[in-house]
């Protein structure tokens, strides 16, 4: 009894316990209104809608715990995947896929370098720097290379793993729904971020400087290069994100990730992670994820009209992060 | 904070240190002026250009305006894009509401004062989200951001909404004088009030006092929470302000204008050197980089075969630019060292010259 009791305790004071349960309150709202919420195939697709922003999500988390923000991730995924569709279809490559997820993966890396060259070396608000990289990266993959849309030359072997499942659910109407392969990719993505997070040196080091820079300096901890390697792994992974994407949707748009960041970031703070670093988990995105997903998805079973989706996306993000801003402000005492 | 009472040296090395931006920003201002000509071969400036590039730059420099004074309290506004489509396509909701009847310009009007006060109101909720609930303002503004955007979203169906009668539009191209155009006279206007604001009030001191130390601020007896509401009510209402400008320049109102603007905007205000980090930023200096913007996006359209996306990636490499730049002046290593180095000694001689 009173390690039940000890364990609610130590429970209920973290903030991902609170999106758990909004994230069952929405659920039952949806069933409440919709009586089709807690179908097979509703669970598939909404699992199946949190891929991209989930593996988005897991790599912002890491940059947030490091202290910064980074609003370039899109323009950083949507470059990586142009070019590397764009050559493939140019070259008519009709080989593995691997050389696909590479190809993007170096060019993210590059990327990030840049990303992660300025932010480490300048002691520059990241927000900024990576809204004007962000649009630098835009700019080259809509100017400069000039990268159009491709709607039926993908490689087919990228179309194949997009239309690839896991396994098949029928809801009782006869709705069908599949859980995609790349889902494999989420849950990998979870887990490695979950075990450098806590296991490695590197994870360590970005709680130590989101906590405090300086003194995670003293500490040892060699804050220059753990960040410009954090940019640059989070651009390969954003880049990859991005080629998982054009696999699911079996299309390559230039234009198909902006506007993620403003999406993914606030969900990521919702998620527990704090503003000022030093703090978050992978379970508490994903949550985060989960429910800013299960809430677009629903729109639908709810009878919203969808243009009221963005206001009603903002009305949570706002919620979510006043509460999480009031959580910090409890236990700082400000 | 009476100048007199300064002592002697401090306020030379500061006021060396001041101009010197401005200097550098004119230079700028002549290097571009005469870099796209060069360029192009032939001069571009003609009366037309200069008219046209003195009725585009108002929109987005009144929305500069708004963002330079958040910035100088130590925090940003992200959603003035918003606020600005969101009243524009209210203002414009009312100026069609009874289009073809007599009493246009009352309505005009009465679109325009109901503009800004929902843009007040928008910055209000901003400055409340921040200080009621201490969310920091980047955050708080993405999330208002979103929300009005959605609220546009929802108004207008996706849909632009055009304004039935051609007065507004009209009045929006005319010039008063005979040269000088509307939206630049609101601009003045508009600048003219902000200066004001910051070097005669009591508030705009206090707001570079906030800027630079906001815990020390609140702890000198400042009332930085109304500080705050004031500052981001004021970029709502220039934001509403910017989005009138954008209705009479487009005749309509759409969820999505001016997306580029954001960008701009900040790559106006640390052109001007106003620090994101708060505490800096010159008046003066604001007004030459909205020019020096202005000038480099009417340059780049000169040449055709430039899409309007290598425009923001000008703007991003541009931001990128300036802020590594200010980093580096401001810094005791490195480049910054050898700055601080020279700047220390012409002060120093200049004092040494002026004693004699």
């Amino acid at each position: 009894m009173e390690k039940t009791k000890k364990f609610f305790k130590r429970i209920t004071r973290r903030t991902e316990f609170y999106i758990f349960i909004c994230l069952v309150v929405l659920c039952i709202i949806v069933e409440v209104r919709s009586g089709q919420f807690f179908t097979a195939n509703n669970i598939v697709g909404i699992l199946r809608s949190m891929v991209v922003p989930g593996m988005f999500g897991l790599t912002t988390l890491m940059v947030v715990i490091c202290g910064g923000f980074d609003l370039s991730f899109p323009a950083v995924a949507a470059l990586s995947y142009s070019l590397t569709t764009t050559i493939l279809v140019n070259t008519n490559y009709q080989g593995s896929i691997a050389l696909a997820f590479v190809m993007a993966a170096v060019f993210g890396f590059i990327l990030g370098a840049l990303n992660g060259w300025v932010i480490a070396n300048f002691k520059l608000p990241t927000m900024i720097v990576t809204l004007a990289t962000g649009t630098v990266f835009t700019g080259l993959m809509l100017g400069v290379f000039g990268l159009k849309e491709i709607t039926s030359t993908l490689p087919s072997q990228m179309v194949a793993l997009g239309k690839s499942y896991l396994f098949e659910v029928y809801s009782p109407a006869g709705l069908r729904a599949t859980m995609p392969t790349v889902f494999i990719f989420l849950v990998v993505l979870a887990i490695g971020v979950s075990l450098t997070l806590r296991y490695t040196k590197f994870g360590r080091g970005l709680y130590a400087i989101g906590g405090n820079e300086v003194s995670a300096e003293r500490a040892g901890f060699y804050v220059k290069r753990t960040k410009f390697f954090l940019y640059c792994i989070v651009g390969s992974l954003s880049a990859i994100t991005g080629i998982i994407r054009c696999c699911m949707a079996e299309q390559a748009i230039p234009a198909a990730l902006t506007g993620m960041e403003m999406k993914v970031l606030p969900a990521v703070i919702l998620g527990g992670a704090s503003i000022f670093g030093g703090e978050g988990t992978v379970v508490g995105t994903l949550l985060a994820i989960g429910l800013i997903t299960t809430m677009e998805n629903s729109m639908l079973l709810l009878g919203i009209n969808t243009y009221w989706r963005d206001f009603f996306t903002g009305l949570v993000i706002l919620v979510g992060v006043s509460v999480a801003a009031i959580q910090v402000r409890r236990t700082k005492r400000l | 904070m009476n100048k007199k009472s300064i002592p002697f040296a401090p306020r030379l090395k500061d006021a060396a240190k001041r101009d010197n931006y401005t200097f550098w920003l004119l230079g700028i201002l002549v290097v571009v002026l005469i870099l796209f000509p060069a360029l192009k071969g032939q001069n571009i400036w003609t009366g037309s250009t200069i008219k046209s590039m003195a009725m585009q730059f108002p929109e987005y420099g009144v929305m500069a305006l708004g963002l330079m004074l958040c910035f100088i309290s130590g925090g940003i506004d992200m959603s003035f894009v918003s606020i600005a489509n969101f009243t524009a396509i209210i203002a414009v909701k009312i100026m069609n509401s009874d289009a073809g009847q007599a009493n246009v310009i009352p309505m005009i009007a009465l679109a325009a004062v109901v503009a800004i006060a929902i843009g007040a109101v928008a910055g209000f909720l901003n400055g409340l989200f921040i200080t009621g609930f201490g969310i920091p303002p980047i955050l708080a503004t993405l999330a208002t951001m979103q929300v009005y955007s959605g609220l546009s979203k929802v108004l207008t169906q996706g849909k632009s909404q055009s304004v039935l009668d051609s007065t507004y539009s009209e009045i929006g191209h005319s010039s008063l004088f005979g040269f000088l155009p509307m939206p630049l006279f609101v601009f003045l206007i508009c600048f003219v009030m902000v200066a004001f604001l910051l070097s005669k009030t009591v508030y705009g001191e206090n707001l570079y006092m906030m800027g630079s130390n906001t815990k020390a601020a609140h702890y000198s007896a400042m009332n930085t929470t109304k500080m705050t509401h004031l500052t981001f009510m004021i970029s709502g209402i220039l934001a509403a302000v910017g989005g009138l400008l954008m209705t009479s320049t487009y005749n309509s109102a759409k969820p999505d204008y001016g997306s580029s603007y954001a960008m701009q905007c900040i790559l106006i205000s640390v052109l001007a050197g106003v620090s994101t980090f708060g505490g800096k930023g010159r008046i003066q200096n604001l007004l030459l980089s909205v020019v020096i913007v202005q000038i480099i996006s009417s340059g780049v359209n000169n040449f055709p075969n430039i899409n309007t996306y290598y425009r923001s990636l000008i703007w991003g490499a541009l931001l990128l630019f300036m802020m590594i730049n200010n980093y580096l002046q401001e810094s005791d290593r490195g480049f910054g060292k050898y700055i601080s180095k020279i700047k220390r000694n012409r002060a120093r001689a200049k004092l040494g010259g002026e004693k004699q």
